[in-house]
């Protein structure tokens, strides 16, 4: 069972009353979407092995395929999905990401990005999976997802400095 | 580039959608998706000046045609090539119509005949 029918299995275990449905892709790689209906915002869930799940509540007024929020594992999308499902809030592209999450935002696989940064995915994984990281790590590794980064400090007189990493 | 204002998203698909009824009409599956390929690819050159770069799609704001990685079958729908995107499903028929319908609830609002249709 895939991870996405995995999610599916616990959400209906959870929220009997409301309907599910599951697509599977044509190919085998491709990228699966899960469609809950019945909660007071529609939630379309997409999951692709090695680039985590894709969580948004759509407006219909775009033609997009970039999820607002992302989340690396099954536990991370159950407890997220279940959030909305009872607050009925919209998602938020403006939520904060951790580096999996964001690497996931960029449909970027840790095996992909290892080669990016010519290190293992294992490394990419266990960097991934720390507390803390140097600032030079994390910008060559952000660079690497083609992500710009700029850290700015702002100063007590409300002056914004840019600090070089 | 130029400091114009990049029309929305929702006025670019607007215009997408206004281009595509216009075009003639088409007879097969292929020449269909590359009708609507060709027609936003051209939409969002014209009017976003965002470079074309499948590698960043899904941060660079620019929209992009349907991907192979996300083209399903149904079977209550024999021969048709249908893709996701978050909100929508576009369906292609083997006559070469165009369908996008709405993924949450599943009312159809782009509709192209095919040639014979």
């Amino acid at each position: 069972m895939s991870p996405i029918e995995r999610l599916k299995a616990e959400l209906v275990k959870l929220f009997a009353d409301l309907e599910f449905r599951l697509i599977k892709p044509a190919k085998a790689d491709g990228v699966w979407m899960l469609d809950v209906t019945g909660a007071p915002r529609f939630i379309a869930i997409a999951w692709q092995a090695d680039k985590g799940f894709g969580v948004t509540t759509p407006t219909g007024d775009d033609y997009t395929t970039t999820n607002d929020e992302v989340y690396a594992t099954m536990p991370a999308a159950k407890r997220r999905v279940a959030e909305l499902i009872r607050t009925g809030e919209p998602t938020s592209p403006a939520k904060g990401f951790r580096l999996a999450e964001l690497r996931t935002l960029c449909g970027i696989s840790q095996t992909e990005l290892a080669e990016r940064l010519g290190t293992s995915q294992a490394n990419v994984a266990r960097m991934e999976k720390r507390n803390d990281i140097l600032l030079s790590t994390m910008a060559r590794t952000l660079e690497a997802m083609g992500v710009a980064v700029t850290i700015d400090a702002k100063l007590p007189s409300g002056e914004t400095r840019q600090i070089l990493v | 580039m130029s400091d114009r204002q990049i029309p929305t998203k929702a006025q670019r698909i607007a215009e997408f959608f206004s281009r595509l009824s216009a075009a003639p009409a088409v007879a097969s599956a292929d020449d269909a998706f590359a009708l609507l390929c060709n027609t936003l690819n051209a939409v969002e050159d014209e009017l976003t000046g965002i470079p074309f770069s499948p590698s960043t799609w899904a941060t660079d704001g620019r929209l992009y045609p349907p991907q192979a990685d996300r083209e399903f079958a149904e079977e209550s729908r024999p021969g048709v090539r249908q893709f996701h995107s978050v909100a929508h499903i576009t369906a292609i028929s083997p006559d070469g119509s165009i369908e996008i319908r709405d993924r949450a609830t599943g009312k159809v609002f782009f509709h192209k005949p095919g040639r014979s249709e």
